[in-house]
């Protein structure tokens, strides 16, 4: 079966093979320095002779051999085995990573549990199916202690920090930052899990982490006297460290809540250290205005002026007329050329009653929202499609064109904001998608040989990582809670309406009392209280309008948001399911293959081949895509739902003081009205 | 005519015509012919002797005009029919009840207390009242009464006699027997009670009512036992009177009391859809409060991990319930309050109707006289006369000029009386919906300031949570970060320039409402929690929030 590999390997070189260079160069020099400061070298010894054929399958890819042992067709039980064979993998891993902390472990005997833990959480089983697990194993315990080291020395010193980078200086940016965010998930799993101290664990974690760093610094040295000096440089480090650690320390024994808290601290400061190396966006000023009915009859329909200012743009100032329509089209644009990421979303369709001047109102101001959110996102903000909104004039027929290359199905789009669309195009590119559009799109492809029937059960996609069906469930149910706000806001709104107006009724009804002019006192005090009575109605009136523009408003954004956000889960599931599809298939071809292994040189068996390879090649890249997409949703979803709650607490805020605001007005009417008339 | 045998030695000994109303209100209550021809009797042989008793009390040309008016009218009542009402004969002569500056007779009366008992509508539609009672009128046996308990049942029937009775006077209606406070509330204990005092002070005012011996007898029965002892009958009831009221109202020559009717009618039906109005914007209100509550429990349902949307939807909903308190309040304080109003109107309305009617009896009086001395007239010049005939004729005649001129005494009373009580029932109207808008706007101010208090409350823990987003973005960083700080102060409030003073006790009551235990003892725990972390650092509070959502 050589040769098999022999052919796998171009394939697998295709995909990142630059990477994967790098990638198992990086280890090496840390695995001398492992055998070098080990105390027991014989086990060190067996686990780096382990790992190197590790290495060596992954690169080969998935060989058939592994897969005979357990039944070919029965995906699962293979996934099973892979995950198995990588989770023994990190945890060679992290074996070898921890001798280093040998030298202090009589200081702290918490890290091997530590790093037990982290052998076994959720999210390295969740990469372990990958190709590119051991990598990424290796990045993820590196760049862990990296960034949590770099919590914490950055304030001390530049040094270690300094060294770090440029050692990393190969890797592109963006992949450290999600793999950044990953391990700060994964240290947060850790510390969440009830422990009796569970931070001062952590804490000390980051302790020990520091010092493979300085480990690095040195190692060029002579190995075991580093080591020493290491140690001994750690102790004094431990001396140094109660002058600023113990506030959060004690913080920690008070309360779980407050670990939490801390460690929130802690994931705040990487993502500040993140935000700043990410690029600023570049300034850009968008307003949707002036809202025009448009057309006659059947064509009838309102066009908006989108006017735009920025750097960005070739011209730095354009002014277009866009509908409604494009407003989804960018949204579902969008949403395909970024995969994973939260599109601000466009207002709901509304068939009825669109032509109200303040529904109108209302899209115009959730569209211009909409543009403004875009146009702050330093991504967002250069995309393609984005700019062609902003710019072009002949903008119907542009976009069709564009939503046909790219395979968005941006056009005419009225579905759910939550349901999405995966491009095989941009999944597969152009020429194989183009392939596959022919046989009826991927999932189609598995029912070919069946005669469009299929005798086996759907192949169904069970999400493998607890994050996402937490998460899934959680916006569920926020969404569900949302909603019922939203309602119960509306019903609050038009029940405050009515009292305004049954006020209004009561005050006139005062005025025909003190027409009767039973006196002239008599009068004159109904009358102030009638006119006291219009006033809290207009005040009324207006602080439900106020509600409708904040509460309202605001609640009104977060559901769309979620279902902007939801949409991206749907994508990372229909990629799932391509996935096991595309599994399902290679699989079959496989045992065709199989089947076939005696005469190699059969003209069957070459189509079946490349067949098999054709498809090994779409399953991978499925594959990176549907881990790059969990990856990127991960972070996304971190940074959305801490965006929402602060635009929540926001929202809260003003409308709370808002209606302080009119209380005290209230108020004063009241107290005026007293102290003139009574 | 029984009732005046108790009260004549009182006549004799005070020399006072107080005896003059009763004897005349009985024949005018029961108005048939055959009391009134009695009464007749009695007014013309005791009219000259109420003028000289009246001369005693009065001055001696009071006396002489008195006496000339009385001679006057009785001669022009015979030739003319409005006449009578042009030539008014002073006050003192025809309410001798109200002549009396001195107030020789007095009614005190004070209310102690409420006791509800009985069945459950029992206890709502009949409660006790309690009072003391201290007077120096000769109905009563006694001068001091303690702790008189009386049924409304009870004050009912007093009221009900009262009105038919005296038809000179605006008798007071009785004030509601419940009030919306609910009838287990202290309040409308109070309420209640005081409106009775009022009530009794309104009865008190009025000599004609309380020269009633009905006054006295009620005061003097048992609990419970009280029911009218003279017997009375209204004017008109039933169909009559409503087919009576069809009629254009007879001419009016005084145009305060000609002009009152309508404008009383219009108070009470303004009255009427005023309250028809409160209780629309009441009952909006409540289904505000539901819909707020709503709102608050979705806050708090919203995260259960989360205490700051816990906080604030209890908050939330906790501001509703103090609208709802505010509902109740609106409804106890003036809905009620228009209750009297609508209540009192109408009597007084029907009371403007029977004057009516007496107009209209004494028109038909006058020309029945008219007839009867036209035939008078006629058998005169004839030749043949039947003796019988003459005599008969004669008795008639006699008969209608007598009860014509006991009618016109009666609407002569009933129109000087009326327009003295005018300006008493408008005052009283001014004075108690004045009252009613001052409790209303007392409790809203009141309330609104706890609901103030309350948004306050949470303020400092929404701006704990994040220092740098919402307001704050608008440079409004005055607002402070202490829970403490509220903008109610003794110092006056925050907001205005004014600075009127306050004592710290409407503060206190301000700033504690009906809903702070249940805040409190609801997450007690998590306050305290919540607490420590704000404390040690605001950003904990934001990242509690970040946290603990996700």
């Amino acid at each position: 079966m050589d040769y098999e590999d022999n052919l796998e390997a171009p394939v697998w070189d295709e995909l990142n093979h630059e990477e994967d260079i790098t990638q198992s160069v990086i280890p090496n020099p840390i695995e001398s320095v492992h055998e070098a400061s080990a105390h027991e070298e014989e086990e060190k010894k067996d686990i780096v002779e382990t790992k190197a054929p590790f290495t060596d399958e992954n690169s080969l890819a998935v060989a058939p051999k592994w897969e005979e042992p357990g039944s070919p067709m029965a995906d699962n039980s293979l996934v099973e085995e892979e995950e198995f064979h990588d989770n023994s993998k990190s945890d060679a891993l992290i074996n070898s990573l921890a001798p280093e902390q040998d030298p202090i472990s009589d200081l702290n005997n918490n890290s091997t549990q530590f790093s037990a833990k982290q052998s076994n959480d959720a999210l390295f089983t969740g990469n372990a199916n990958s190709p590119l697990v051991f990598d990424d194993t290796i990045y993820d315990t590196n760049t862990s202690l990296n960034s949590s080291s770099k919590s914490i020395s950055g304030r001390r010193s530049g040094k270690p920090r300094i060294l770090f980078d440029s050692a990393r200086a190969q890797r592109s940016s963006k992949r450290n930052h999600s793999l950044k965010t990953k391990s700060t998930i994964a240290f947060n799993d850790a510390i969440k899990t009830p422990f009796t101290d569970p931070l001062k664990k952590a804490e000390k974690e980051n302790e020990f982490v520091e010092e493979p760093l300085n480990d690095e610094e040195e190692r060029r040295g002579s190995n075991e006297a580093t080591i020493i000096a290491c140690a001994k440089k750690n102790i004094l480090e431990q001396v140094d460290r109660p002058l600023y650690n113990l506030p959060q320390k004690n913080i920690n024994t008070a309360s779980p809540i407050k670990v939490e808290a801390n460690s929130e601290m802690v994931k705040k400061t990487k993502k500040e250290s993140k935000v700043l190396s990410t690029e600023k966006p570049v300034a850009f000023n968008v307003e949707v205005k002036d809202p025009v009915k448009v057309g006659e009859l059947t064509s009838i329909h309102v066009e908006y002026t989108v006017i735009s200012e920025s750097p960005l743009l070739e011209l730095k100032y354009a002014q277009v007329s866009r509908r409604y329509r494009d407003f989804r089209w960018l949204y579902r644009q969008l949403q395909n050329n970024h995969w994973g990421r939260v599109i601000p979303p466009p207002p709901e369709k509304q068939s009825v009653g669109s032509f109200k001047q303040d529904f109108i109102e209302n899209r115009r101001f959730q569209m211009d929202t909409m543009l403004k959110k875009i146009c702050q996102d330093s991504v967002l903000q250069k995309d393609k499609d984005f700019l062609l909104f902003l710019t072009s004039d002949d903008f119907g027929s542009e976009s069709k064109r564009r939503a046909f290359l790219t395979g968005s199905g941006a056009i005419n789009d009225s579905n759910d904001l939550s349901e999405i669309r995966i491009s095989e195009i941009q999944l597969l590119g152009a020429e194989d998608a183009a392939d596959v559009l022919r046989n009826g799109g991927i999932d189609a492809e598995s029912h070919k040989g069946f005669m469009n029937i299929s005798f086996s059960s759907l192949p169904r996609y069970n999400e493998t990582d607890e994050f996402f069906i937490e998460k899934k469930q959680k916006m569920d149910e926020l969404e569900d809670n949302l909603k019922r706000m939203g309602k119960s806001l509306e019903m609050v709104d038009t029940s405050r309406n009515s009292l305004a107006a049954s006020t209004e009724e009561f005050s006139s009804t005062l005025e025909t009392l003190a027409s009767l002019n039973i006196s002239e006192s008599n009068s004159e005090l109904l009358n102030n209280f009638a006119d006291v009575h219009k006033s809290i109605k207009s005040s009324l009136e207006r602080s439900s309008l106020q509600e409708t523009l904040t509460m309202g408003v605001m609640l009104d954004e977060y559901i769309r948001s979620l279902a902007s956000v939801k949409a991206i889960f749907n994508q990372r599931a229909k990629l799932g399911y391509f996935l096991v599809v595309l599994e399902n298939d290679k699989n079959k071809k496989h045992s065709q293959l199989e089947k076939l292994g005696q005469d190699v040189h059969s003209e069957k068996f070459k189509e079946i081949k490349t067949e098999f390879l054709t498809l090994e090649r779409r399953h991978n890249l499925t594959r990176t895509h549907w881990q790059e997409i969990g990856e990127r949703i991960k972070n996304e979803f971190e940074s959305f739902s801490i965006d929402k709650i602060r635009e929540f607490r926001n929202g809260m805020e003003i409308s709370l003081e808002a209606a302080i605001e009119s209380q005290k007005e209230c108020i004063e009417l009241w107290e005026t009205f007293y102290q003139t008339n009574l | 005519m029984a009732s005046a045998v108790p009260y004549d030695p009182y006549d004799d000994l005070d020399n006072n015509p107080f005896a003059e109303p009763h004897e005349d209100s009985e024949p005018v209550a029961t108005n048939t012919d055959d009391s009134s021809y009695i009464a007749k009797e009695q007014t013309t042989s005791e009219g000259a002797a109420v003028v000289d008793r009246g001369n005693n009390t009065a001055d001696i040309s009071q006396e002489d005009s008195g006496r000339e008016d009385r001679a006057a009218q009785s001669k022009t009542s015979n030739e003319q029919n409005s006449n009578n009402l042009s030539v008014q004969p002073p006050q003192n002569v025809i309410l001798p009840e109200r002549n009396d500056e001195k107030r020789k007779y007095s009614l005190l009366v004070k209310t102690t207390g409420l006791e509800r008992f009985g069945s459950i509508t029992g206890k709502k539609e009949n409660p006790a009242i309690i009072f003391d009672c201290s007077t120096n009128l000769p109905t009563f046996r006694k001068q001091q009464y303690k702790n008189v308990k009386k049924s409304y049942e009870e004050f009912h029937q007093l009221f009900k006699y009262l009105n038919v009775a005296i038809q000179e006077s605006f008798v007071p209606t009785l004030p509601p027997a419940y009030t919306t406070f609910g009838i287990n509330s202290e309040e409308d204990r109070s309420k209640i009670t005081r409106n009775f005092q009022l009530w009794f002070n309104r009865i008190s005012q009025d000599p004609l009512i309380i020269r009633n011996e009905e006054v006295a007898f009620f005061i003097e029965s048992d609990f419970n036992t009280y029911s009218p002892i003279n017997k009375s009958k209204s004017l008109a009831s039933g169909l009559k009177r409503k087919t009576l009221k069809q009629l254009a109202p007879p001419y009016d020559e005084v145009t305060e009391l000609a002009e009152f009717r309508p404008l009383v009618k219009s108070i009470y039906v303004v009255s009427q859809n005023l309250q028809e109005k409160l209780l629309k914007v009441s009952r909006n209100r409540k289904m505000m409060v539901q819909e707020e509550n709503a709102f608050g429990q979705d806050f708090v349902n919203l995260d259960e991990h989360n205490k700051l949307y816990k906080r604030y939807g209890r908050i939330l909903t906790a501001v509703g319930d103090i609208d709802s308190i505010i509902a109740t309040m609106d409804m106890a304080t003036l809905y009620d309050g228009l209750e009297w109003v609508v209540r009192d109107a109408y009597v007084v309305k029907e009371a403007l109707t029977n004057r009516h009617f007496v107009m209209r009896s004494l028109i038909q009086a006058q020309q029945n006289s008219k007839t009867k001395q036209e035939q008078a007239r006629r058998f005169r010049s004839r030749r043949d006369i039947n003796p019988m005939k003459i005599d008969e004729a004669l008795r008639q005649l006699k008969m209608a000029t007598k009860k014509e001129q006991v009618l016109t005494l009666k609407l002569q009373r009933i129109t000087s009386n009326m327009i003295i009580e005018r300006r008493q029932w408008i005052n009283w109207y001014e004075e108690w919906i004045r009252n009613s808008i001052k409790q209303f706007t007392l409790r809203k101010i009141e309330y609104e300031r706890k609901k103030l208090t309350l948004l306050e409350r949470v303020r400092s823990d929404i701006r704990k949570a994040d220092e740098n987003g919402g307001l704050s973005r608008l440079g409004r960083n005055a607002v402070s970060v202490k829970s403490t700080d509220t903008s109610q102060t003794t110092k006056g409030d925050s907001w205005t320039g004014e600075n009127n003073r306050k004592s710290q006790i409407p503060i206190n009551k301000i700033a504690h409402t009906e809903f702070d235990d249940e805040l409190v003892t609801e997450d007690d725990g998590s306050v305290s929690q919540e607490f420590d972390t704000a404390s040690l650092n605001a950003r904990h509070a934001a990242s509690l929030l970040g946290m603990s959502n996700k």
